[in-house]
Order: structure tokens, then C-alpha cells, then sequence
């Protein structure tokens, strides 16, 4: 039992999903020490605590101290009175977070300045591109994932979730609309377009007539990047990248 | 991060039946690794994963040995490196950090 709750949490890990680790670390009563819970986002859990150890109540309020410790996203250590308990138990909840990772689509210039710079930066790498040529291993031989397919398809089948940034910078407008339109409800820490504001304003009505709303489109940071005035490539990286530096610190 | 020490525990298969888990629980003062930080010993002495490195992690390792060597449940164990004996023997962090360690048992 003890090494299945360890295959859970590492195949919540993968899965890129939030869980908490929960152990006993002090109680009145030695059974009760060591023992864990895994608690997911999706309320999924997998527990091997010994049900009859505890009543229905202290197991209520021992989950609520779990979910609370999963929402704080922190490791921390909590006392806890459990009714009915001589003494306190102390609780040891681990959060488990999924990497940050920065979902390039575009491998062309910005593309490859994004890589060069982010790869200095505690980011898991993916980029998408349509070409062969670009979506290539050798051009970004540290990306987690180089992924080569149209731009629809690939995104369709891909799982964003937590932690993920994604830039939009492809090699034409028609390619950075579909990818917008295919990734703009996904829940998702950053979305960046790249564009002119008129390009970008030409592309939010079209996203419009389709009947996405201004909450989707408010979340688009486009045109992307700090502004720094940036113009070559590179420069246009850093900006890119100083805005995601900031949103994810800000939060 | 952990996750190194998670992927061992969840994949292992060794010839041990059971190993130690050390995990930081709780540091204050000037500790090279934080809550959630873990080690996984070895009962032929090896270790995976780093709580910080030096004496505080032999220390450790020692208990953990011991742990692994009888009968018995899992023990919290507070590591002080603040006092005299920390600094005669150079470890200069100056920190306190309380350390559980538990045995993972493999039965299958």
C-alpha cells in the first residue's frame, strides 16, 4: 500500500495534474503515524489510513485541512484538534505542483530566440510547428517536446492545464487565428499573440462573430510583450519572456 | 524538487523489502533545503535524493539505518545546527529543521 501511493502521486505528477501529499507525522496514537492521504484537485483520492482508526467527523476535518493546504499550494507542516483526540496530530501536507512550461507555436525566428533565452529559465520547452523544417529536434535539442503536424490537429489533441504559458507567434495571421481560436478556453496560466494591434483587433472580431467572449479575448495579452521597444527577434523574446516572468510572479 | 525520490519509490523493484524515507517537515533558521525535501536510504547504506548535504545528512542517515535495522514506527527527528557541536564540526548554516523518517515497506 505504501509504494501504491507513491505510483498515484507520480502519476499525478506526469499527468501535469495538482495533488497533495498528506502524512502524519505526530499523534496520540502510533497507528496513525505515517499514514497518508493523496488528494487531487478533481477530489480523486487514495488513502491508507485505517478507516476505523478515526470517526467519520475526524476523517471530515482531517480532508478539510487538506483541501485547504491543496488550494494554499504550499508545503507546511499543520496542528490539527481532532475532536474526540487526547492530543493534537501534526499533519505534514506536500503540494505538488506541474512544472512551468512554455508552449511555443512558431519555430521560426522569435520561435528559436524564445528557446534560446527561456532555456535559462526554469521553463519545460515545447514548440509546434507545420514545417519540418522548423518543428525540428536539432534546432531545439533541449525542447521536452518538438512537436511537427498542423496547428488545429495538434492542439486539439494537447492537454493544457496549470502552468502552462503559451506564445503565439507563428509565421502568419491566418496561423496565429486558429491557434488562438483552439487554445483560448483552455485553462491555462498565459496566453500571449503576437500582431500588430491591428492585426490583433482584426482577429478578436473575427474570434467575436464566433461567439467568443470578451473574458476569453480579456485574457489574450496581445500585441504580446512588455513594452521595451523591442525590435529585432531577441529583443522581442525578452519582452515576451519579461511578461511571463511577471504574470507568473504576480500570482 | 522531489520528484526524483517519488519515481524511485513509485518504479522500485530492488532487492530490499523495505527502504527509509527522510523528509524535511519543518526547517527555520538558515537550512540549505526546505520543507519537502527528501532522501531515500538504503539498508546497505546508499541514499537517493539530498536534505541538504554534510553531518545533518549523515545524521540522518544514520537514524535511518537504524530505523530500517529494527522493528518499529516511523520517528521525527529534530536536527539543530545551531549549537556548539554544529559549528566545531563546520557545519555553518546555523539553522534547526525536524526531519520524519519512515519506512516504505515493498511487499509485493
Amino acid at each position: 500500500m505504501s509504494q501504491l501511493i507513491f505510483k498515484e502521486l507520480l502519476a499525478k505528477i506526469k499527468a501535469r495534474e495538482k495533488a497533495a501529499l498528506a502524512t502524519i507525522v505526530k499523534a496520540p496514537l502510533k497507528e496513525l503515524i505515517g499514514k497518508k492521504r493523496l488528494l487531487t484537485d478533481t477530489g480523486e483520492e487514495l488513502n491508507n489510513l485505517p478507516a476505523d482508526l478515526l470517526t467519520a467527523q475526524q476523517h471530515e476535518s482531517l480532508l478539510k485541512q487538506i483541501k485547504a493546504a491543496l488550494a494554499k499550494e504550499e508545503i507546511a507542516k499543520y496542528s490539527l484538534n481532532l475532536a474526540g483526540l487526547a492530543e493534537k496530530i501534526e499533519l505534514l501536507v506536500e503540494v505538488y505542483l506541474p512544472e512551468p512550461r512554455l508552449i511555443v507555436m512558431g519555430g521560426g525566428h522569435i520561435g528559436q530566440a524564445l528557446y534560446d533565452f527561456s532555456s535559462k529559465l526554469d521553463f519545460e520547452l515545447v514548440v509546434i510547428d507545420d514545417r519540418p523544417k522548423f518543428a525540428n529536434q536539432q534546432l531545439f535539442p533541449a525542447a521536452k517536446e518538438v512537436i511537427c503536424g498542423a496547428f488545429e490537429e495538434v492542439l486539439s489533441d494537447f492537454n493544457f492545464g496549470l502552468n502552462d504559458y503559451l506564445v503565439i507567434v507563428t509565421r502568419g495571421h491566418q496561423h496565429d487565428y486558429t491557434c488562438l481560436a483552439k487554445v483560448i478556453e483552455a485553462e491555462v496560466d498565459y496566453i500571449g499573440m503576437i500582431g500588430s494591434q491591428r492585426k490583433v483587433a482584426a482577429i478578436f472580431d473575427k474570434l467575436k462573430e464566433e461567439d467568443y467572449t470578451q473574458t476569453d479575448l480579456q485574457m489574450v495579452k496581445a500585441p504580446i510583450g512588455l513594452e521595451i521597444n523591442a525590435e529585432t527577434p531577441e529583443e522581442i523574446a525578452i519582452s515576451i519572456l519579461a511578461e511571463i516572468i511577471k504574470e507568473r510572479r504576480e500570482s | 524538487m522531489s520528484e526524483e525520490v517519488i519515481e524511485l519509490l513509485a518504479n522500485y523493484q530492488g532487492e530490499f523489502d523495505s527502504l527509509a524515507l527522510a523528509t524535511i517537515i519543518e526547517s527555520s533558521g538558515s537550512t540549505p533545503r526546505k520543507a519537502g525535501a527528501k532522501m531515500v536510504v538504503f539498508p546497505d547504506g546508499r541514499s537517493e535524493g539530498t536534505i541538504g548535504g554534510g553531518c545533518g545528512e549523515a545524521e540522518i542517515r544514520q537514524q535511518a539505518l537504524s530505523l530500517l535495522s529494527k522493528e518499529g514506527g516511523p520517528v521525527l527527528y529534530t536536527l539543530d545546527m545551531t549549537n556548539d557541536v554544529a559549528a566545531a564540526e563546520g557545519m555553518i548554516c546555523g539553522g534547526k529543521m525536524e526531519v520524519f523518517i519512515e519506512r516504505i515497506a515493498f511487499n509485493n
